[in-house]
């Protein structure tokens, strides 16, 4: 149980009469790379939410590293929302005072190369940018830190797959290899290739956790070929592909 | 960490508000040598019944127009600071803000404390534009203020220990009922975003209700302290009647602030419903 990086017990959180963690049990060691899966709806922003401290949970209980969320545990995560958080006042190069400023594992030397190799001009204010400089820019921050737990929110949604491609190597190239990475997405097929361990997440419960070597040893299966057969629904009319 | 948010919250408002008191002055300024030269020129011209109207009519315009440009001054001022509570913690900043190794009440906290900076800033600068406009504009002004000067210190007021303990308490008293009014305005967003939908509705309606709840209160207490409890009021308010009426607003004022900001607190720590 000490070696636990992340531990959730029957995690209840509710919005309003909708219930989006129902009871949800996890156990994550350190140092892997973790694909959280699941359907839209499925329950997955909502647990790192919670385990990143944003939402706080109706009922259970939540440990990083054996403590609830609070400053010690915000400052191991490293988080990408699913959406861009910055201000548009403000620079590429503020960001990275700001990080410097409240993050003592953020590599400004590091950030600083990272934009350098993208041709991003860091003396340019955030709404002058595009919508994927600033993607670029938000995962050029959290994957500057040298994070004990690296919650990824949909890092590779709506983007096209070459830019899928680059953010998958951003983050291969850059994690802190001591440290876990949790991403949440519904495309399995690109991300399968770089995961250590899955974690299947239906109507706020973990329905399975398992290694990708062991679904591939035991069942025969790709991770996208199981997520396929697991979240199958009949679609209306019936048939399937 | 307190000291590292407060910079960034000042970084953030100074690009607006650093222009804003430069020119307010410089218009002011303008403004009142505008109305100068009219004056002088219309002296200078045959003094007819239409001039000297048209005159008044062309000082009356300048002067709304500055009274315009210095109530937009006053309303951006508020607009601001509710715009970068909003957008800074409720909205998508908020998952950038409440994701820092950061207390909640930090994060509220110096919020509050630059909104209080920036409108006793505005309000100073506004007291000193509107102070440049009746200085250059007329020459009486001066005179006039030199007079109302003297007579309120020699005849009104006298300068002794007792005023200046007052002077001193209207001051502290004047800046906590703007952090009052800042915290009513974020007590009134943390509930608001707790809606699913229509959250500045939401917010708007919390502010009415939070207002109507202190104004109840206010009576009861009133009606508990002053009409039926058993002190002898009069004998402290025939003595110390302005020390103690200060005192007392600034003891209601600070229960006020600190009511608020656990409420916020406590809402945005447990309740946080960003979109």
């Amino acid at each position: 149980m000490d070696k636990m990086l992340i531990q959730c017990q029957d995690v209840w959180k509710r919005y309003g009469n909708k219930e989006a963690l129902r009871g949800l049990n996890l156990q994550l060691e350190g140092g892997k790379i973790v694909g959280l899966l699941g359907p839209n709806g499925s329950g997955k922003t909502t647990l790192i939410k919670v385990l990143n401290g944003l939402l706080q949970p109706e009922q259970g209980l939540v440990l990083i590293d054996g403590e609830t969320p609070g400053l010690y545990t915000k400052s191991l995560i490293s988080y990408l929302p699913d959406k861009p958080y910055f201000s548009g006042w403000m620079k590429v190069n503020d960001l990275f005072e700001l990080f410097e400023d409240f993050y003592a594992d953020f590599d400004r030397a590091k950030a600083e190369q990272m934009c350098k190799v993208l041709q991003i001009d860091s003396n340019l204010r955030m709404k002058t940018l595009s919508k994927g400089t600033k993607e670029k820019v938000q995962l050029i921050l959290v994957m500057s830190r040298k994070a004990k737990l690296y919650l990824l929110d949909e890092p590779i949604a709506g983007v096209d797959p070459a830019a899928r491609d680059y953010i998958l190597t951003t983050i291969l190239n850059n994690y802190n290899p001591e440290g876990t990475v949790l991403i949440s997405t519904h495309l399995i097929s690109d991300i399968e290739r770089v995961l250590d361990e899955v974690i299947f997440i239906q109507n706020g419960q973990v329905i399975r956790q398992e290694l990708v070597d062991d679904i591939r040893e035991k069942e025969g299966k790709s991770v996208d070929e199981l997520f396929r057969e697991v979240f199958r629904t009949i679609p209306y009319g019936g048939g399937a592909w | 960490m307190l000291r590292k948010l407060i910079k960034y919250d000042i970084k953030s408002i100074s690009r607006v508000f650093i222009p804003m008191w430069i020119l307010t002055p410089i218009v002011a300024l303008m403004l009142s040598f505008s109305i100068r030269g009219m004056s002088t020129w219309t002296q200078n011209i045959i003094s007819s019944g239409f001039m000297v109207a048209g005159n008044g009519i062309l000082m009356m315009v300048m002067m709304l127009l500055f009274f315009g440009i210095m109530v937009g001054f006053f309303v951006m001022t508020i607009l601001f600071t509710i715009q970068r509570f909003w957008n800074g913690l409720l909205k998508e900043e908020g998952y950038l803000m409440f994701t820092l190794p950061v207390k909640v009440w930090e994060l509220i906290v110096s919020k509050a404390i630059t909104a209080t900076i920036v409108s006793c800033i505005s309000i100073l600068v506004g007291i000193f534009s509107s102070m440049i406009l009746a200085v250059f504009s007329t020459d009486e002004f001066i005179t006039s203020l030199a007079y109302a000067w003297k007579y309120m210190f020699g005849v009104v007021w006298k300068i002794d220990a007792r005023f200046i303990v007052n002077f001193i308490l209207c001051i502290i008293l004047f800046i906590v009922m703007l952090v009052e009014n800042v915290y009513h305005v974020y007590t009134a967003m943390a509930v608001g975003q707790l809606w699913q939908e229509h959250k500045i509705l939401g917010s708007c309606l919390s502010y009415v209700g939070i207002s109507m709840i202190v104004s109840i209160l206010g009576n009861v207490m009133e009606t508990i302290f002053v009409e039926i409890s058993p002190w002898d009021w009069d004998f402290y308010i025939n003595e110390y009647m302005d020390v103690i009426y200060l005192l007392i607003l600034l003891f209601i004022s600070v229960m006020q602030v600190l009511i608020y900001h656990v409420i916020t607190e406590r809402i945005l720590s447990t309740k946080l419903n960003l979109e």
